[in-house]
């Protein structure tokens, strides 16, 4: 059982990464994985979905909703960024504590999650620099 | 000669616009590179990205353990293709971005 303050101090962070990332351009703007809370890590999920290219954004809108939901019964400590979304797979960015809540988010959401890679860290041009 | 920016520098051409591309790099052990090599690796990818530019752009890279997931933004396939060719880099698997949704999307 965690402690209640560490608990506490850890979905308050994760509520002001939320709050500072509502709005902001997705991949542009999102938390470092150095950068995040202790027991907190970044996972990157592989969604295998032939049909996806064919969705329409009712039907998106409905299957955010649905994650959304389960996110909600899942508790603070699992967070979804964002997710790219292909013709036939969808990648998705999620902060979590472990691959296991990862995978029972899918399996209560009726998702495929054909892998679930942690995200040790994020590189870009300004790497090279 | 045009330097390739960090994040999104879109063509000025109105009314024109590239898609983004997620790439899979399937590089054992890559989640092992020092800084320093992901840092000597990044500097590889932006000459090769100069060369190309602005046919492709470099957004971000999600290291894991054994593979890179790669956003970029690009003219087509064809020079994602070309940009890891001549890189020296695996592009396991390249697939355009039709959309990218979020919390928000289903109207929270």
């Amino acid at each position: 059982m965690k402690k209640t303050t560490t608990q506490s101090f850890r979905a308050l962070a994760l509520a002001v990464i939320a709050f500072v990332l509502a709005g902001a351009a997705p991949a542009a703007e999102q938390p470092q994985p150095e950068s995040l809370p202790a027991g907190i890590k970044m996972f990157v999920i592989e969604r295998n979905m032939p049909d996806l290219g064919t969705m329409k954004s009712e039907q998106l809108k409905a299957a955010s909703q649905k994650s959304c939901g389960v996110l909600r019964d899942l508790g603070p400590d699992i967070r979804w960024l964002h997710s790219y979304v292909t013709g036939n797979k969808m990648y998705c960015v999620y902060l979590a504590p472990n691959e296991e809540l990862v995978r029972e988010h899918a399996k209560r959401g009726g998702f495929p999650a054909d892998a679930v890679k942690e995200v040790s860290t994020i590189i870009g041009p300004k790497t090279a620099e | 000669m045009r330097r390739a920016r960090g994040l999104a520098t879109l063509p000025t051409e109105p009314r024109f616009t590239m898609p983004k591309y997620v790439i899979e790099r399937d590089i054992p052990a890559i989640g092992q590179f020092t800084p320093a090599q992901l840092s000597e690796a990044s500097r590889k990818s932006c000459n090769v990205l100069h060369q190309l530019a602005p046919r492709v752009q470099w957004v971000q890279s999600y290291v894991t353990a054994d593979k890179l997931y790669c956003v970029y933004i690009a003219a087509n396939e064809e020079a994602v293709r070309e940009h890891a060719r001549l890189g020296g880099f695996p592009a396991t698997r390249v697939s355009a971005v039709k959309t990218i949704i979020d919390p928000t999307t289903g109207g929270d």
